[in-house]
């Protein structure tokens, strides 16, 4: 993701050095890596050495081995995966009709996205279960205009998860998306026209891997957000949809398992990390 | 903020007329100015605090500050770290055994809590005060069914064919193995210890009849309020205000398991005197059954059915005229066994 | 290689009756222009004066309000940009900067699913055309910003283009640079026979490139012609004032006298060589600041004025001076190696003058 200058631009140095230069910019980072020390680092170490407690890792070695972890963790890198498709395919042709409205119309629009990220994750998970719902609005339509006499199962199971996931995490990949598309420079999509590109292969060869670092961004957060998941897919999913922070829930609460409970959230963890590394290595699509 | 300055400025008064009374013992720690009760949320906080906290403040001139829900790990942190936040906390019967295991709670101080007034077990509990019973029970919408042949225990909820719809269970092993044991036939009194094998060949065939593995307490009455199922388990206080109502919603009694609800001074505390106070109040009868009529569950002292309708037994798991069909959890045996069964469980669910 | 006989012919181009409005403002009112195939024609002017609209006009960017463009036989005036076969040069390169310098010259060959190794080919030679052979893998961001607009030119003859539009090409580079790229893109055109519209508002470019210029003001075209002719004889004073330098003077002709007529301007009685411009009307006279001479003492001249030195500026083979005869201000140039030049200072005392036939008259 990083943004090449071009080459004959000068170099920042000059500008940083002006800002006060060497320990300067560090001292304006102090607060945040104090915060971030106090509230992220702290609390994992704390995790690490919960993990191995008993001095062995007999817990990382269940993590890691047992059949029903590994279901449950390959349960939820399959739904994570799906849901960034789901966010990806639904998304970014919103960030782009976001970027061809006036000012006024891309307000609304950017309202319409963030109003439902400042709403409850439980109030939005609850009206999907109004909607869905054997008895719910779009059964009730169906029955009403004759077309089912049983109600159809579309609540409780995985893609009313996978809905439900994707309708909290949207924003979080338009947004990302949007920045990156209003920053790609409309004189080069014309330059394609010109050489004689069709829309299609403008799109496909030009737009697309210009807008690439977005959708990683966009994908890799919704990715790793929708990993640690937990009441959607308990409410949604009907309790058969297992995702890995329900099962760290359980041991924590209520089977007080926390040695376990913290290697499971360790192996989460590194995944997590893994995932973020190979993402920021994947190349955009090449013209 | 207005409000508040009136209400402290009696209870201070409260406090200092309780200070001076002749009966004040002088060996009496001195009053703090507040304590604080950890407590399960919802309804039953709310009628808690009017029913026992009221009494309580009124009583003692001593603030009850709340907080909820109960929170065994951080109960259990608490005391870790010596950083005692809560001075009496609610806890459920099988964490209540594990606390006590681990040295959570302060031992009940039996000059101050009556607990001879409570039928045994109750009574010859140590570390925590049973002060009311829950269960988890059958529910049912009444337009399931034709009228008068409504399911009426856990085979009928096996009962596919006889009683069609889906059903709902919690995610959990905890009562699900119990029920699918009274199922297959095992008497309420001689479910423990528990046939697992047992159970789960018997859940096996329910399984694919339950639509959703509930996770919180309220959902079981909100599946049956959508229609998304026409049975399900659940906590009875949670059917309680439907059934008094008669709002379409009821239970069927044999069968439900009792748990006592469980109250515990948290060890450390600086104010254990006066949490033993409020284990006291939680005893008296008629708070007992105040609690009882406004929220489902019943108190554990007998005298307290004196107070509530006979017409109103039906309502209430341990009334005289449910008690011979309920049975009763078996705290130690959970306490014992819940991880590796409850690990099982999870395993059994994800199985296709 | 790309060379003439594999070439694809370069085309005419035709406007006719061009118009184009952005709401109440008239861009582009009624243009007419050809350009021969293979001529070099350059639209000049200021900033608002149209030449931009009229270049997107022809590439497809734009839709004219009325008017059509050939490009040879062919009406394109409703086709998309990608169908007219056109090379377009960017001001800010355009280079897709995801691509490296080989797959971006590549493009237009590629959309058009040219066989892979007559890809490889062509792109070879194009490169070698503007001297970047070797710099295939680099990406542009590793470029200097004349590779990169080389990388823009050859990627616009690439896919042999029946007509090559540059749209200030030059704007973003330094004076050197600039001079290179301007001669290589003369080369290429000429080499390669090229139909190009170039867009400039740089009056010295457009004098160095152009088989011809077209001078744009205010959406029409005021004058068309080659550079000399543009130069020597423009037929607006809009022309005039905007390329090159010149003295102007406007006035009433108040006399004729065979060949001759006699402008009366500031306070001046201007002999200017005019045989067609009638006695009574008025005339702007121009002369250009090479055209004024220093007079020694007695030489005779058509026009002379006594001025004296005001500023001197140093061109290098030639300095400019800055006279004021009066309250008018004049411009000439002078060749250093001239003598008597090299000695005269801010200060002195001068006397100029010029011939007759070196006044351009302008009618109104």
């Amino acid at each position: 993701m990083s943004i090449s200058l071009p080459a004959d631009e000068p170099p920042r140095a000059g500008i940083a050095a002006r800002l006060g230069g060497g320990a300067g910019p560090f001292v304006l980072g102090l607060p945040a890596l104090v915060f971030l020390l106090l509230l992220f680092v702290g609390p994992v170490l704390r995790l690490l050495v919960l993990s191995v407690e008993g001095g062995d890792l007999a817990a990382y070695e269940k993590a890691v081995t047992d059949g029903l972890y590994l279901t449950v963790f390959w349960e939820t890198f399959r739904i994570a995966a799906i849901v960034t498709a789901a966010s990806i395919v639904l998304g970014y042709p919103v960030a782009y009709w976001l970027t061809t409205v006036s000012r006024t119309t891309a307000a609304i629009g950017f309202a319409c996205i963030l109003v439902p990220l400042m709403t409850s994750v439980l109030v939005r998970t609850y009206a999907w279960m109004v909607i869905l719902g054997r008895n719910g609005i779009i059964n009730r339509a169906l029955r009403d205009w004759g077309l089912i006499d049983a109600p159809l199962p579309l609540l409780h199971n995985l893609p009313s998860v996978v809905i439900g996931m994707t309708h909290v995490l949207l924003p979080m990949f338009i947004l990302p998306v949007y920045s990156v598309m209003v920053r790609v420079d409309r004189e080069l999509l014309r330059a394609a026209d010109g050489l004689g590109a069709s829309g299609g292969q403008i799109f496909a060869r030009v737009y697309f891997p210009l807008t690439w670092p977005g959708v990683l961004a966009g994908g890799t957060l919704v990715f790793i957000v929708a990993l640690g998941f937990y009441i959607t897919p308990a409410l949604l999913g009907g309790g058969r949809i297992i995702m890995i922070a329900n099962v760290i829930e359980n041991q924590v609460q209520t089977l007080l398992d926390w040695r376990f409970a913290s290697a499971l959230s360790m192996v989460l963890l590194l995944a997590t990390l893994a995932i973020q590394a190979a993402s920021s290595r994947v190349q955009a699509p090449r013209g | 903020m207005t409000g508040t300055t009136p209400t402290r400025l009696a209870l201070a008064l409260a406090g200092l007329i309780a200070a001076l009374a002749p009966g004040a013992s002088a060996q009496e720690p001195p009053k703090p100015r507040q304590i604080v009760v950890n407590v399960a949320g919802g309804d039953t906080l709310a009628a808690t605090r009017r029913i026992f906290f009221a009494e309580y403040e009124k009583r003692y001139g001593i603030r009850v500050v709340d907080s909820s829900p109960t929170n065994f790990a951080k109960l259990r942190a608490m005391v870790e770290s010596g950083n005692i936040e809560w001075t009496v906390t609610e806890i459920g019967g099988e964490d209540a055994v594990r606390g006590q295991r681990m040295n959570l709670f302060e031992p009940i101080d039996r000059t101050v809590v009556p607990m001879d007034e409570l039928p045994s077990p109750a009574r010859d509990r140590k570390v925590t005060l049973a002060r009311g019973v829950y269960s988890t029970v059958l529910a049912y919408r009444k337009d399931a069914f034709k009228p008068g042949a409504y399911p009426t225990g856990w085979k009928d909820f096996w009962d596919v064919k006889g009683f069609p719809g889906p059903r709902s269970m919690r995610n959990r092993a905890i009562d699900n193995l119990e029920f699918a044991l009274i199922a297959d036939g095992v008497p309420v009194d001689k479910l423990y210890p528990l046939d697992v094998d047992r159970a789960f060949k018997k859940l096996d065939e329910i399984k694919p009849h339950v639509a959703v593995w509930w996770s919180t307490g309220q959902q079981p009455a909100q599946l049956l309020i959508d229609r998304e199922v026409v049975m399900t388990t659940g906590w009875n206080g949670r059917f309680y205000k439907m059934q008094r109502e008669e709002a379409g919603v009821d239970v069927a009694w044999p069968g439900a398991m009792v748990k006592v609800g469980t109250f515990g001074v948290v060890k450390g505390t600086a104010n254990a005197y006066w949490g033993q106070k409020l284990l006291a109040v939680f005893l008296e009868p008629k708070l007992q059954a105040a609690y009882a009529e406004a929220v489902g569950y019943p108190g554990t002292n007998p005298k307290g059915w004196e107070f509530i309708d006979k017409a109103a037994f039906k309502y209430f798991p341990t009334s005289p005229d449910n008690l011979p069909y309920v049975g009763w959890t078996n705290d130690e045996w959970w306490a014992d066994n819940g991880a590796a069964v409850e690990e099982r469980f999870s395993r059994w669910l994800l199985a296709r | 290689m790309v060379t003439a006989p594999s070439r694809r012919p370069s085309l005419p181009l035709r406007l006719t009756g061009i118009g184009k409005r952005f709401g109440a403002v008239v861009a582009v009112g009624g243009v007419d222009l050809t350009v021969e195939a293979g001529e070099f024609v350059t639209l000049l002017g200021p900033s608002g004066s149209g030449k931009t609209t009229l270049l997107k006009v022809v590439a497809g960017f734009e839709a004219p309000d009325r008017g059509t463009v050939h490009i040879g036989a062919t009406d394109v005036t409703r086709m998309p940009p990608g169908r007219r076969n056109i090379g377009m040069v960017f001001q800010n390169y355009a280079l897709f900067p995801h691509m490296t310098v080989a797959r971006n010259v590549a493009f237009p060959l590629s959309v058009r699913h040219v066989a892979r190794e007559e890809i490889g080919r062509r792109v070879a030679a194009a490169l070698a055309l503007v001297e970047l052979g070797g710099y295939d893998e680099r990406l542009p961001a590793q470029l200097s910003g004349g590779q990169q607009q080389r990388v823009a030119l050859s990627r616009a003859v690439v896919f042999d283009p029946g007509l090559q539009l540059l749209d200030e090409p030059f704007g973003a580079l330094d004076r050197r640079l600039r001079q290179q790229l301007q001669e290589e893109v003369r080369r290429l055109q000429r080499r390669l026979g090229l139909t190009a519209v170039f867009v400039t508002h740089d009056q010295e470019e457009a004098l160095l490139l152009s088989d011809r210029i077209a001078v744009m003001n205010q959406g029409a075209i005021e004058q068309i012609g080659p550079p000399h002719e543009i130069y020597a004889r423009p037929r607006t004073v809009f022309a005039a004032g905007f390329i090159g330098e010149s003295n102007l003077w406007s006035g009433p002709v108040t006399a004729r006298d065979g060949a001759d007529v006699t402008i009366a301007a500031d306070g001046m009685n201007l002999r200017a060589r005019a045989p067609a411009v009638a006695s009574g009307g008025s005339a702007t006279a121009m002369v250009r600041p090479e055209r004024v001479r220093l007079l020694g003492g007695a030489e005779p001249a058509d026009n002379r004025v006594s001025a004296r030195v005001e500023e001197i500026s140093y061109l290098g083979q030639t300095q400019k001076y800055l006279l004021a005869a009066g309250s008018r201000r004049l411009t000439a140039v002078w060749d250093l190696t001239a003598a008597p030049v090299g000695s005269i200072a801010v200060g002195a005392c001068v006397t100029v003058g010029w011939s007759a036939a070196d006044v351009h008259l302008i009618a109104g």
